[in-house]
């Protein structure tokens, strides 16, 4: 019997050692890909709140379509990767104002791709979920969008959701071209663009969890407020 | 989400442990909010355990840093893992908040007299 407890002691031991290997490499890819994210916004220029809030709403919207506990996960990391292919376009066509010539478009466009590529062959699931995000955030339900011209369910859920946090998130943020349009607008936008643009089972989840949104939109918004203050009148 | 407190050299030093999400938010406000009600003194969040913070988690926290900073009392954050590092570190927290990385830096740096 005490060999029993023994052994059992034992295997228990293991089984905690492994787990806490197994969360250490998950933390450590988590961190990875936020890190790699980093490096694009610095190319890029955008505000970092942009990479967390894609991650709220894309996760937001999951889970209002009931998916399971591990595609939150799965999003909630894999989607502040979806413009890292910016990485490697030229920061001349990136960085340009305005104005892109149908060339200069068509490499912007790529980033879709080189993103993909960066993550291709992997066997983790966080980095092919971030594979799938990278190459089909641009896609359109219709099939109008780019890179592949993917119809419906053919593109991939993630790439779906994060497709419409992307827009939504972009619709409601000032760049240096354009102001901020109002939150209830933009859902407007959003919804009318249901069956066109937008998966319409995403947009369902989306209006579902509009209050939650709307959440995430203000306290983002509050962090940039927060940190312009700071910045400026750094009290630290 | 799970938070205990407790006081050293005249600080106070709150441990989370869990994320701070969308979810637990609810709770974690009520848990600040205490804080700013009671008139704590200086405070040390320690992060040694906090696996996730969101947008919300954020803004709460710099809401009570706001509230906090107004009854002339400072807010830390000391053991911020490095996952968790690299989301202050895109949103440009880092270069805002009192970020040490030990609990003992802080209380160093926090403790009265």
């Amino acid at each position: 019997m005490s060999r029993y407890f023994e052994y059992k002691k034992q295997t228990e031991e293991a089984y905690n050692e492994l787990k806490q290997a197994y969360e250490e490499v998950k933390d450590s890819y988590a961190e990875m890909i936020f890190r790699l994210a980093l490096v694009a916004e610095y190319k890029d220029e955008t505000t970092g709140t942009h990479l967390v809030r894609i991650a709220d709403y894309s996760t937001e919207i999951a889970s209002g379509m009931h998916l399971t506990k591990r595609d939150l996960e799965l999003i909630k990391y894999a989607s502040p990767m979806h413009d890292i292919g910016k990485l490697i376009v030229p920061e001349e066509i990136l960085k340009k104002p305005s104005g892109l010539t149908p060339e200069e478009r068509e490499v912007m466009k790529k980033h879709t791709i080189l993103g993909s590529d960066i993550f291709h062959g992997s066997r983790s699931a966080l980095l092919r979920a971030a594979r799938e995000i990278c190459l089909t955030h641009h896609e359109r339900y219709d099939g109008t969008g780019y890179p592949g011209g993917l119809k419906g369910k053919d593109i991939p859920l993630y790439g779906r959701i994060v497709s419409l946090a992307d827009v939504f998130d972009a619709l409601t943020s000032e760049r240096p071209y354009k102001a901020p349009i109002d939150f209830d607008d933009a859902v407007v936008m959003i919804t009318e663009q249901s069956g066109k643009q937008f998966d319409p089972k995403v947009v369902e989840a989306f209006l579902d969890r509009k209050k939650n949104i709307k959440d995430i939109w203000q306290a983002t918004k509050q962090i940039e407020q927060f940190i312009d203050e700071r910045e400026c009148d750094p009290r630290v | 989400m799970k938070y205990v407190q407790k006081e050293k050299n005249g600080v106070v030093v709150g441990y989370i442990d869990g994320e701070i999400n969308i979810e637990t938010v609810p709770y974690f406000k009520t848990v600040l909010e205490k804080m700013i009600i009671s008139k704590v003194g200086n405070v040390i969040l320690n992060f040694e355990k906090v696996v996730y913070i969101d947008s919300m988690g954020i803004a709460s926290i710099l809401t009570f840093i706001k509230k906090h900073e107004g009854s002339g009392a400072k807010t830390a954050f000391c053991n911020i893992q490095p996952k968790l590092f690299s989301i202050f570190k895109i949103t440009k927290l880092d270069r805002v908040l009192r970020i040490f990385d030990t609990e003992e830096e802080a209380l160093k740096e926090l403790s009265e007299g």
